[in-house]
């Protein structure tokens, strides 16, 4: 395994303060570090309210930290220009209703894909209309999809494990190396989280490091190579998956570990 | 998405009248004034009631009602869609793009509309109306949009703070699109029903406005419109003497035109809320 | 109509027991065949799981088993028996006042959320009770009723003196059953209980069904979710829903460890619980998608998705086949012998 360390994030902390004379500090995250290494799957493994979305966001710099340090290569992400951190750290969410669009066909995101390339590009790059079919085609192909069924519709047209896989397609457009999954699959259902559980692994073969956000602790174990566990806005467990999840440390992760209902084993009554 | 023209227009009984009921309206309005008689010229006798040559009637002065009617839906319903696109331009650009910017902006273009929503407006129109010595159509339209953009902003810029969140916007920041682009592209798109809709209302309200104004002598200084047709009805009593056929038309033509405008608008907000149809 | 001895028996045996149960949604989008044919049954003391993915049709099933199904959803045909009474064939007045909450009671779905938020729990226990009982009930006397089956279920009796939004959602799911048990119903109809709690609201959620279920205060219950592992740790008996049709049915262990029906097998291998699975045994695909069900396929419905259909799949719907305490419909088993059919 590649022990290169393409992000490092340090002492993270987001408290959302609201109202400008009387502020009200509402904590989101505390003090997260954590690194994501080249091809690799890591998890964070979170209940609703523990922080891992707004580590998601701030990662994927849609909101800013209150404190703390983020690294792409060695270099303080704050300094980088947005356009070309997004060349490089890209993004999957939830619900993928949510995320497309609906007054355009299902093709937008994906020409805006390339959209960020040409901006981004040091050579002043160029994509004829010709040129993006043909990239969406073939990328399309590879992850298994039939372009001909699905480009041109609109997104109630198509099913939402098919607009998910179109957002991993999108991501492939622009080719990061990093890709941040927040919650994939959680709105989907179980042939298609195969699906996509599949595909993020293949990019992690490719050389992608996949940060895989997750309520679903099984999905979290069998698809990462390290994880972290957070609560309350902060990790409170770190280390391999088997680690974690099979011979955990610390007492909240113990409880979650035991309270998660197991398929093979029954619970003593 | 797109079913949604056939839905309104070939299907929905409701809109197809409304609809109907306002062309007709407009039409009178755009091609009345070439098929009647001169407004201003004094054609028959005073107060003359509804005969074969002043369908109408006339009013105090010998001028044919019809006459003045069509030429006052014409002036009515162009300073009503004056101030109404204009109030709405005014709306969607502070209270849209200020709900996008957020911050600072943000609380500073909703202060302001606080402010002129809690102005009273009547007398404030009197105020400004009597300010202008000569006040044209298109000043009376502007006085009124200036006074009417802060509620459709502050409806408008709670739409525009929701849609905000939504996860199309935040895949659209990064993939690298400005915040112009996602304003005018990603969000406006999504909310073009509320926004046809506070065109409806200010629209209406605009046309209910200036007959205000106009009632109170305030009006536009020399054109026809229905609220100057009103005022002078009033100023010389036809009401007393009996001459329904000279204020009762206009009124009602106001009450017709506005109500449907506002009944269209309420059908269309039914087309694009399923739920307001109780389909959850 | 003389019964005789067995069919008698038969009868006190179940307390649920439904005979091609069909209910149509019809609206514009025009008729989704729901639920087609659902023949099941649970005897007195099981608690049935009833398992399948978003869109199976087990919320569909669950609601038209109470006899007032939501809007749009219309009975179409089939019986239903609660303890006896046939629920489609009763006055609604009889319903409410005999079945409801004394035989039957029914936790939708949402039920968390659909507590009255201005309301404390015990005025709205007050509530209910007046409308079940037509008798006056105060917000106190209420709490008094309540704070002893309250604490029979390792409730805290001061969550009755709460508002909703002072109570987690772990904590509200609880309460909304501990309400709805209050008369001890024979039957409890849960839908996706746990589907929006978090893991350890989960577990104290199963421990308290599995306490009710043990105390003997819910004699049965039917719990319908897509979580197969919380059904494991529930469930004598499992049942499995695609696409409006019910394609097997059995003891837990038989299901888990031995599905027959091709969809079983593929929804089993689709899971990833957080156990040690060998690599060939996880990331297993179930090819295409569940099917529109205005127009659903003709014959078996998962044929279009199963890797061993066969001709007959195609145009014929297979029986439901009995065997050794387990029902399937599949035509590779038809004759009643696992093997090539």
């Amino acid at each position: 395994m590649d022990k290169y360390e393409v992000l490092i994030v340090e002492n993270l902390t987001k408290y959302y303060t609201s109202g400008y004379i009387l502020t009200k500090k509402i904590l989101g995250a505390e003090n997260v570090s954590f690194n994501l290494r080249k091809r690799e799957v890591f998890s964070i493994v979170g209940e609703s309210g523990s922080g891992k979305s707004t580590v998601a966001k701030i990662i994927l710099r849609l909101i800013n930290p209150t404190s703390g340090k983020i690294y792409l290569d060695g270099k303080d992400v704050f300094s980088f220009d947005k356009k070309a951190y997004w060349r490089r750290v890209q993004g999957v969410f939830q619900d993928p209703y949510s995320t497309f669009n609906h007054f355009y066909t299902v093709d937008k995101p994906l020409m805006d894909a390339f959209s960020l390339l040409e901006k981004t590009s040091s050579k002043n790059k160029k994509y004829s209309k010709t040129e993006r079919q043909e990239i969406i085609r073939s990328i399309l192909e590879k992850i298994g999809m039939n372009p001909d069924e699905i480009l041109g519709r609109y997104p109630h047209q198509i099913s939402g494990g098919q607009m998910q896989r179109l957002l991993i397609a999108r991501s492939l457009i622009i080719a990061p190396d990093i890709l941040l999954a927040d919650e994939p699959t959680s709105m989907t259902d179980a042939s298609t989280r195969v699906a996509i559980l599949r595909e993020l692994l293949r990019l992690k073969e490719e050389g992608m490091a996949v940060l895989f956000i997750t309520h679903d602790v099984g999905q979290a174990y069998h698809i990462s190579d390290r994880a972290a566990v957070m609560k309350d806005g902060r990790i409170v467990e770190i280390g391999s998956s088997e680690d974690v999840f099979f011979h955990p440390q610390h007492p909240y992760t113990k409880n979650l570990v035991a309270s998660v209902p197991k398929l093979h084993i029954k619970w003593n009554a | 998405m797109m079913s949604w023209k056939k839905e309104l227009f070939l299907k929905n009984r409701k809109f197809q009248v409304c609809l109907a009921i306002i062309v007709l309206i407009v039409l009178t309005g755009v091609i009345g004034p070439f098929m009647t008689l001169d407004p201003e010229e004094y054609t028959g006798d005073r107060y003359e009631p509804p005969s074969s040559k002043h369908l109408l009637g006339t009013e105090t002065f010998g001028k044919d009602v019809l006459a003045q009617l069509v030429v006052g839906i014409r002036n009515s319903l162009m300073v009503g869609a004056i101030a109404g696109m204009l109030g709405l331009m005014i709306a969607l650009a502070a209270g849209g793009l200020g709900a996008y910017i957020g911050g600072a902006p943000d609380e500073g273009i909703n202060t302001i509309a606080n402010i002129f929503l809690v102005l009273p407006s009547v007398p404030v129109l009197i105020v400004l109306s009597v300010a202008f010595k000569y006040r044209s159509l298109f000043i009376i339209a502007g006085i009124i949009a200036v006074l009417g953009w802060a509620g459709s902003a502050r409806s408008l810029r709670s739409q525009v703070l929701s849609l905000k969140e939504r996860d199309f916007v935040n895949l659209a920041r990064i993939s690298g699109k400005s915040n112009v682009e996602i304003v005018f592209k990603e969000i406006f798109p999504n909310m073009l029903s509320y926004v046809f809709t506070s065109f409806c209302w200010m629209f209406g309200g605009a046309i209910t406005a200036e007959a205000g104004i106009s009632l109170l002598g305030l009006g536009p200084s020399m054109a026809v419109t229905l609220g100057t047709m009103l005022h002078y009805a009033l100023v010389n009593e036809a009401q007393i003497i009996g001459a329904w056929w000279w204020f009762l038309p206009p009124g009602l033509v106001l009450i017709v035109f506005t109500g449907t405008l506002l009944m269209m608008s309420s059908v269309i907000d039914d087309v694009f809320n399923p739920k307001l149809r109780g389909l959850v | 109509m003389s019964l005789t001895k067995s069919e008698l028996k038969m009868m006190s045996e179940f307390v649920l027991k439904t005979g091609d149960l069909t209910g149509y949604y019809r609206g514009t989008f025009g008729v989704v065949h729901a639920v087609d044919g659902v023949s099941l049954t649970i005897k007195k003391g099981e608690i049935l799981g009833l398992a399948g993915e978003s869109g199976c049709g087990k919320s569909t099933f669950t609601q038209l088993l109470t006899g007032t199904p939501v809007p749009l959803l219309h009975y179409e045909s089939g019986k239903v028996e609660v303890e006896g009474i046939d629920i489609w064939n009763t006055p609604a007045e009889e319903l409410r006042k005999e079945v409801k909450c004394k035989l039957l009671s029914y936790v939708p779905q949402s039920a968390l959320n659909a507590l009255n938020p201005t309301l404390r729990l015990r005025k709205f226990v007050a509530d209910m009770l007046r409308e079940r009982t037509g008798q006056k009930c105060s917000p106190n006397e209420a709490r008094e009723f309540l704070a002893e089956h309250f604490r029979a279920l390792n409730l805290d009796e001061h969550v009755l003196d709460r508002y909703p939004h002072e109570l987690s959602g772990g904590m509200r799911q609880r309460a909304v059953i501990a309400i709805s048990t209050y008369a001890k119903p024979s039957l409890l109809l849960t839908d996706e209980p746990t589907s929006s709690l978090d893991v350890a609201s989960q577990k104290r959620l199963i421990e308290m069904l599995l306490s009710l279920h043990r105390t003997g205060m819910i004699k049965s219950m039917m719990i319908s979710s897509h979580d197969i592992c919380a059904l494991r740790q529930l469930c004598d008996r499992i049942a499995i829903m695609y696409a409006g049709k019910l394609v097997e049915e059995g003891t837990t262990d038989d299901i888990i460890n031995n599905p027959v029906h091709p969809y079983t097998t593929l929804l089993l291998d689709s899971l990833l619980p957080l156990e040690h699975l060998s690599k060939d045994e996880k990331f297993k695909i179930i090819e295409g998608r569940p099917p529109d069900l205005r127009h659903p396929p003709p014959g078996c419905r998962f044929h279009p998705r199963c890797p061993q259909r066969t001709d007959i799949c195609t145009f014929k719907m297979p029986p439901a086949v009995e065997k050794d305490g387990r029902s399937f419909s599949c035509w590779l088993y038809s004759k009643g012998e696992l093997g090539d059919g």
